[in-house]
């Protein structure tokens, strides 16, 4: 457990440290955009509707959606005058999404507040010849601090939580580590964000639950001011003393002997995980990327080509890499293993419908990576939906016969993970099972490696297509071989006895990891392979 | 010297009037007590005098100027208020509350301090003991000492009393009644008092209105309400005190 903590520990201050600072900012925000709202619906009854209306539709806005239409709106936006142009990913997005969803407990709270403001003070007010501005600076905003402070708190105690999904978009915090963790089924990755996030919820509760207590007089305030700072107290001494364990513990030195490159990378969350991912990748080339971040694999390109990020990692088969500019990087010392895609089906299955592997395997050897490639293409960027692409691909091999009918029993699940090549492959699995009569039913987009060969091993699906270098390395936790022959070899030798599955013939595409930069700028720079990067200047 | 002429307030464009054709003079120095039952009108006529309330017709005159002339800001705090409700601002200690006047008009912080120590020694409430207080310490009798205080901090030459010992037990309203008769005689104020108290009318007014549904029943010292009452209503109001003084 240390150690996995100390593992994480630089990245874990980094993230803290971005969290604190989008919800700091965020609430900091609604609370400038907040308060004078709050005031003119205070003011102007006809627009208290109005402001608080919309105040609350947005705060309706599921999280994620938010996100993604800010991504769009931003993304579609021009450059602006001072500001220039806005990034759609990043941190934009999430201050803008974070700061929308301070804006309703904010300027709820301050028009309770000025609202429950004595008549008689207010009467008071202006009988002594108080100006407007006077009225509201000298009493209305005083009185109304102790609610607007408990605003404001809420406010932020909800930014801690909607921070953790603004990693979806790259803006970091401690989402990066829930993300995941998700992805990789990683319980104590998902610890590692979820619980320094509530930790962090609960320190600013009661951190401004004690402002509140201190802003109200009289004699029960003092007591409430006690009783707050002893929780505030409380609540910070465990977070504090483990903060205090990591800081002091000594360096892993590991880290410290690789040069560090000074360019901006985004990996997807698997990637950074994985043992044939980012710390493998390092530790061959002797090299590591300290401003690295995690990403979404649907956002990388677009980060990429506007200039937010300046390496990715990608796969070599993916369709986006010639439409968006980006040049792979060859692999110098030959780390990334091969991962050659294959149909891995159930030993039980097989049994139920014999003639399920000849059906499969008529695609054994027919894919290359070029045609992979621009299968994906046509997914992506086309936007064509995969299972017509998969269909007219297949019936221009010529494989799709007359659609045999379907023969009754217990149909094969065949499942994806949730990515547009394993989708595609899912597809044309299940086109080629129906074309031969056998029933199918169909799981797609199920997420990520560990969850799909969890789910095999359980009999809840039956077929799926998996990389041999991602069962080598990811699922069955051995080395890593750069021998294409021998990585095939060894998976489908330990499946039948560890997964009572089977590994059929390889469709005949390598789809490995490979780090992608801009066209243009490796040009300029002369990268041509992994290796260059550890001379680049920011 | 304050001046109403004609003085009418309707809610309901004339169809009814809570104050209607209120005209009387109070002279520099004198105290006037408008005297009536809750409705009759009286806090309405007084907040139309420093325009809490904007009139429906008829008009104000303070030192022989139209308050509608008057900047409303400058107006107001040229004429001390006292509300029934005392209005102390609950985030302010004593000292500050009573400052508030003085701070308005910029005065340094030293010597509004000073001020409110002055004037709580003047409404017998010794600033060492209470200054720092905040209103939810206090009393009722000692809140409404220290709203008289905040009122007479900018030395206003007019003072508007709005029931000001109304929600007082018996006992703190003589007391209080006692305190302002000594601060008129050191300060020769001009005032206008709210009440609904014939008794109070009678002990501090050098001369008493009489409000009946929104209209002057009568205006005359206490001695002339007495011995010769205008309309049934007044003669039935003052019936007790004549009776007592007969006795």
């Amino acid at each position: 457990m240390m150690a996995f903590l100390l593992q994480h520990r630089a990245e874990l201050w980094l993230r803290l440290g971005e969290h604190v600072g989008l919800t700091a900012l965020s609430v900091g925000l609604g609370t400038l955009l907040g308060v004078p709202l709050g005031v003119l619906a205070r003011r102007r009854p006809r627009l208290e509707g109005l402001v608080l209306g919309t105040a609350g539709v947005l705060q309706t806005v599921p999280s994620l959606a938010m996100l993604a239409f800010l991504m769009v709106l931003l993304a579609a936006l021009p450059a602006l005058p001072l500001v220039g142009r806005v990034r759609s990913i990043g941190v934009p997005p999430a201050l803008i999404a974070l700061t929308l969803y301070a804006l309703l407990p904010i300027i709820r709270n301050v028009v309770a507040g000025l609202r429950g403001v004595p008549e008689a003070s207010l009467e008071a007010a202006d009988g002594l010849g108080m100006t407007a501005r006077q009225r509201l600076w000298l009493v209305e905003l005083p009185l109304a601090l102790p609610v607007i402070v408990a605003g404001v708190r809420t406010a932020a105690v909800i930014g801690v939580g909607v921070a953790t999904l603004s990693a979806f978009i790259g803006a970091g915090g401690l989402g990066e580590f829930i993300n995941r963790g998700l992805y990789l089924s990683q319980n104590r990755l998902i610890l590692l964000g979820a619980v320094p996030a509530a930790w962090l919820a609960l320190l600013l509760d009661q951190a401004l639950a004690w402002c509140e207590a201190s802003l109200e007089a009289g004699p029960e305030a003092a007591a409430a001011r006690r009783r707050t700072g002893r929780a505030f107290l409380l609540a910070l001494l465990p977070a504090a003393a483990m903060g205090a364990l990591l800081a002091l513990a000594p360096a892993a030195d590991a880290d410290a002997r690789l040069t560090p490159v000074p360019l901006r990378a985004a990996f997807t969350g698997e990637f950074i995980e994985r043992p044939d991912g980012l710390a493998g990748l390092q530790a061959a080339y002797g090299m590591r990327f300290p401003d690295a971040r995690g990403m979404e694999e649907s956002l990388m390109f677009r980060a990429l080509s506007q200039n937010a990020v300046d390496v990715i990692s990608v796969y070599s088969t993916d369709g986006r890499l010639d439409a968006f500019g980006v040049r792979l990087l060859a692999d110098d010392k030959g780390y990334f293993p091969p991962y050659e895609a294959a149909a891995v089906i159930r030993e039980d299955a097989l049994r139920r419908w014999p003639g399920a592997a000849a059906a499969l395997e008529r695609l054994s050897g027919r894919i290359d990576d070029a045609t992979m490639r621009r299968l994906n293409f046509e997914v992506d960027q086309k936007k064509r939906p995969p299972e017509r692409v998969a269909r007219e691909f297949l019936e221009s091999l010529g494989l799709l016969g007359r659609a045999a009918r379907a023969q009754g029993g217990r149909p094969i699940v065949v499942a994806t993970k949730a990515f547009t090549e394993g989708v595609l492959l899912g597809h044309m699995m299940a086109l080629l099972l129906e074309s031969d009569g056998i029933p199918v039913k169909r799981r797609f987009n199920l997420g990520g490696t560990m969850i799909v060969s969890n789910a095999l091993k359980a009999g809840d699906i039956d077929a799926y297509a998996e990389y041999t270098g991602t069962a080598l390395t990811a699922i069955l936790g051995l080395p890593a071989t750069s021998d294409r022959a021998r990585a095939y070899q060894t998976v489908a030798e330990a499946y039948p006895e560890k997964f009572s599955a089977r590994w059929l013939k390889p469709f005949g595409f390598n789809n490995t990891y490979a780090l992608g930069v801009r066209e243009a700028e490796a040009r300029r720079r002369g990268w041509r392979a992994i290796g260059d990067l550890k001379a680049a200047r920011p | 010297m304050i001046e109403l002429r004609g003085l009418s307030k309707s809610y309901d464009d004339g169809a009814s009037f809570a104050v209607k054709d209120v005209s009387l003079t109070v002279k520099d120095g004198k105290t006037l007590v408008l005297l009536g039952s809750s409705g009759s009108g009286k806090t309405t006529v007084l907040k139309m005098i420093n325009r809490l309330i904007e009139p429906t017709s008829g008009s104000v005159f303070v030192d022989g100027r139209d308050v509608q002339s008057h900047e409303l800001v400058a107006l107001r705090r040229s004429i001390g208020y006292v509300f029934q409700r005392v209005g102390l601002f609950p985030h302010m200690t004593v000292e500050e509350n009573v400052a508030v006047g003085p701070r308005l008009l910029g005065r340094p912080e030293g010597e509004r301090l000073r001020r409110a120590r002055e004037l709580l020694e003047l409404v017998e409430l010794p600033p060492d003991l209470y200054a720092r207080r905040y209103p939810a310490e206090l009393s009722g009798g000692q809140a409404q000492r220290v709203g008289v205080a905040r009122a007479l901090a900018t030395d206003p030459q007019y003072l508007l009393m709005d029931e000001p010992f109304g929600a007082l037990d018996e006992v703190t309203r003589a007391a209080l009644r006692a305190a302002l008769k000594s601060l008129r005689a050191r300060l020769g104020k001009t005032i206008i008092f709210v009440t609904h108290d014939i008794f109070e009318a009678l002990d501090l007014g050098d001369e008493i209105g009489v409000m009946h549904q929104g209209a002057l029943a009568q205006l005359g010292s206490g001695a002339e309400l007495i011995r010769s009452p205008a309309t049934p209503f007044v003669e039935q109001l003052f019936r007790k005190p004549a009776e007592l003084l007969r006795a």
